[in-house]
């Protein structure tokens, strides 16, 4: 697609950096569009892993002679294939790609990297594998086993060596805000994950001290190493799309230094009610709420840029799924704000409505976000088209509707879940009946997004494989491809 | 605001209305048509912004005060205020019927919501004269469970009652008052007391019951439970 393109108010800088940026991309092809398909192909497994993990909370008997994807083993497959697989993925390839833009010198290390996508790689397969034999540690989010931190610990290394490489030798004055929060990123995520393995593997926590250590670890991959990525690819993409600088240096500075600053507290509002110190909780808390800070001035600075650009909705892939991806973080950090106070974590938690809430962390603003960075990138790498428009519309409407619907029924049934529960006159045998409709909806609705799923992995695959000389020019949504609308409209 | 730009050392600032038609080169390659790297407005933050965080801000100190139970390692409860002495109170009785309400969703699953059990298998509840007659024949059972046949009216049940020992002399007795007042059954409420000293007269017990021995068990004098440690009001 390549989003941009012409716009009638702006003019695409073809001369200036036209080089620079081709020698970037040529030297970050081999390595970012390896992480991309190994993305997208955990993309599938973590999707089909969804599937049954979902059919089987409605229909228990489904697939249930095979020992290896019983519940306790598929669903954790799930979350580690779309956390370790996909996002870590999609995500560092993206972060290489932007950083090296950003400071505008070619990706170091051309023959050890793509080495790292094979090792990454070797770690989840392993991981799984494991995982799927009935090894795994139960531990939520570090379900993979502990040995698995030299594979992952290695590359994030050799992330981090390359991230400080690139900004040391920049040719930039001036640090774009996508650059910090990429370089939080890179930083944050070997600190928090080697500490969440090797507290509790060295035996310095135990009990109830790894249950915290646990929850911030897992609350701080959102946070810290997610999050950072996503809004990074945020603030690059909607000005390069629009072509409009991003609204506010101030905000950009607040935004970023407040989720610094309170992210980090707020993993333990999973523990409210937990057998832990109370201020530890009553902290947690009051991070979280302090996440209105970041996340309002975030979404203002968004907003302002956006405005006036709304229109390139109609035709920019890119736009369109980083946009939806930039409204689903002001939500979901909203309701995940007042999700932590006690009065409504009493009700929410332990139910479909926490299930709710992360997927509309995680997919509708990650994942989209993520979606609209390969729609924007990979055409740049491998200087082709994306080859179909009514595919892209089918990923970008089953993708956005599904989760949509997702998250309504889940979260619909999840506070009434949590309201009955509460109430101990009603047998825990009626509110499984209650929610067992809303669970056949999250299968429908995950229907819905593994198709759209495969659609992209066909655009991917389509892409990375042929070099279509005929098509030229971006492919928009208005656009049949190889017919540029926009263009006759503007003579 | 698009007119208010930051000039980044490396690239001059630039206004972005172009009047120029594009090239039509710029169309063929997607690193060719791209716009220049993005930069910075400077916009201000707006006051009611700064205002808003500080009320936040104001917010979170007002909870913290409130919620932290002094920043001790040991207070777990919320509501403490420093300088009170730690509560030692305990926490109020739970409602026998409440509290039996909840511990029959295990029963549930056998004898039926609605206490009619299974034929030949999971026996009665209501009406049943082994749940209505003297309480002492139940809490034995809930305690090591129940194996062989029992014949409840005249009609016979072979299902295998499983022990019930880790509820506590609490649960036991709120879930035998609970089934002993539930749908038409209108008997009096198990005294805890009574299933400790059951507990205690029968912990050297390893095998389920079976009825012919509750049968001979119910004959013996009960244990006494005349002297409970701390009476438990155990009224409906």
């Amino acid at each position: 697609m390549s989003a941009i393109a012409v716009s009638p108010e702006a003019a695409p800088d073809v001369t200036a950096d036209y080089v620079t940026r081709v020698q970037i991309d040529r030297s970050c092809r081999q390595t970012v569009l390896g992480y991309y398909a190994s993305a997208v192909a955990w993309l599938l497994i973590g999707s089909l892993a969804a599937l049954i993990t979902s059919v089987k909370m409605h229909h228990p008997e489904f697939l249930g002679n095979y020992e290896w994807i019983t519940f306790g083993r598929i669903r954790p497959v799930h979350l580690n294939t779309v956390v370790y697989g996909w996002s870590s993925m999609v995500g560092i390839g993206t972060t290489l790609w932007l950083e090296a833009r950003l400071c505008k010198v070619r990706l170091p290390h051309r023959a050890l990297l793509p080495a790292t996508v094979i090792i990454w790689n070797a770690g989840v397969v392993w991981g799984v594998y494991e995982v799927l034999a009935g090894h795994s540690t139960g531990v939520e989010w570090l379900e993979f086993p502990p040995q698995v931190l030299g594979i992952f610990g290695f590359v994030l290394l050799v992330l981090f060596w390359v991230s400080l490489k690139m900004f040391n030798q920049r040719h930039v004055h001036h640090t774009y805000v996508s650059q910090w929060y990429l370089f939080g990123s890179v930083v944050w995520f070997p600190i928090l994950y080697s500490a969440a393995i090797l507290l509790p593997t060295t035996g310095m926590v135990g009990g109830a001290a790894w249950a915290t250590t646990n929850w911030w670890y897992a609350h701080n991959v959102l946070g810290l190493y997610v999050t950072p990525m996503g809004l990074a690819t945020i603030y690059y993409l909607i000005p390069k799309v629009t072509g409009k600088p991003i609204y506010s240096y101030h905000l950009s500075l607040l935004g970023f230094w407040a989720n610094a600053l309170f992210y980090s507290w707020i993993g333990t509002h999973h523990l409210v009610g937990g057998p832990l110190p109370a201020w530890i909780i009553t902290l947690g808390i009051v991070g979280s709420i302090m996440m209105f800070v970041p996340v309002t001035t975030v979404a203002i600075n968004h907003h302002m840029t956006m405005i006036g650009k709304f229109h390139m909705l109609k035709t920019s892939p890119t736009l369109r799924f980083v946009v939806f991806g930039a409204v689903s973080y002001t939500a979901v950090s909203y309701q995940g704000s007042l999700e932590a106070l006690r009065s409504v974590s009493h009700v929410a938690h332990f139910t479909h409505y926490t299930i709710a809430h992360a997927h509309l962390g995680m997919y509708s603003f990650y994942t989209m976000t993520m979606f609209g960075a390969m729609y924007y990138i990979v055409p740049r790498l491998t200087r082709n088209e994306w080859s179909s428009v009514p595919l892209i519309k089918i990923h970008f409407w089953t993708t956005s509707l599904g989760v949509l619907a997702y998250f309504c029924a889940l979260s619909w049934a999840g506070w009434y879940e949590g309201e009955m529960m509460n109430n101990p006159l009603i047998p825990f045998i009626k509110i499984v009946d209650y929610t067992k409709p809303y669970l056949v909806a999250r299968s429908l609705s995950g229907s819905f997004m593994t198709i759209g799923h495969i659609a992209f992995a066909i655009l991917v695959f389509r892409i990375l494989r042929s070099s279509d000389v005929s098509m030229i020019g971006p492919t928009l949504f208005t656009s049949k491809r190889g017919m540029m609308r926009w263009r006759r409209k503007e003579a | 605001m698009s007119d208010r730009i930051i000039g980044p050392g490396d690239s001059p600032p630039q206004k972005y209305r172009v009047e120029a038609e594009p090239d039509p080169a710029a169309l063929v390659a997607p690193t060719m048509r791209e716009m220049s790297e993005p930069t910075d407005g400077i916009a201000p933050t707006p006051v009611w912004l700064l205002l808003f965080f500080f009320v936040l801000a104001g917010w979170s100190g007002y909870y913290i005060a409130r919620n932290a139970g002094g920043f001790r390692a040991d207070i777990y409860n919320e509501h403490y205020i420093a300088g009170a002495a730690p509560s030692l109170e305990k926490p109020a009785p739970a409602d026998p019927l409440v509290l039996g309400r909840q511990t029959f969703n295990v029963c549930m699953q056998c004898h039926q919501d609605t206490g009619k059990g299974i034929p030949g298998t999971y026996p009665p509840l209501e009406g049943s004269p082994v749940v209505l007659g003297d309480p002492a024949t139940p809490v034995r059972i809930l305690l090591h469970g129940l194996q062989g046949d029992i014949t409840i009216e005249g009609a016979t049940y072979n299902g295998q009652m499983p022990s019930w020992d880790r509820f506590s002399d609490e649960q036991i007795a709120a879930v035998l008052t609970y089934v002993r007042q539930a749908w038409t059954n209108s008997a009096h409420p198990v005294d805890p007391a009574l299933v400790a000293a059951i507990r205690k007269q029968t912990g050297e017990r390893a095998q389920p019951w079976t009825w012919p021995e509750l049968v001979i068990a119910s004959k013996t004098p009960p244990p006494s439970a005349t002297e409970p440690a701390e009476p438990k009001p155990a009224k409906p």
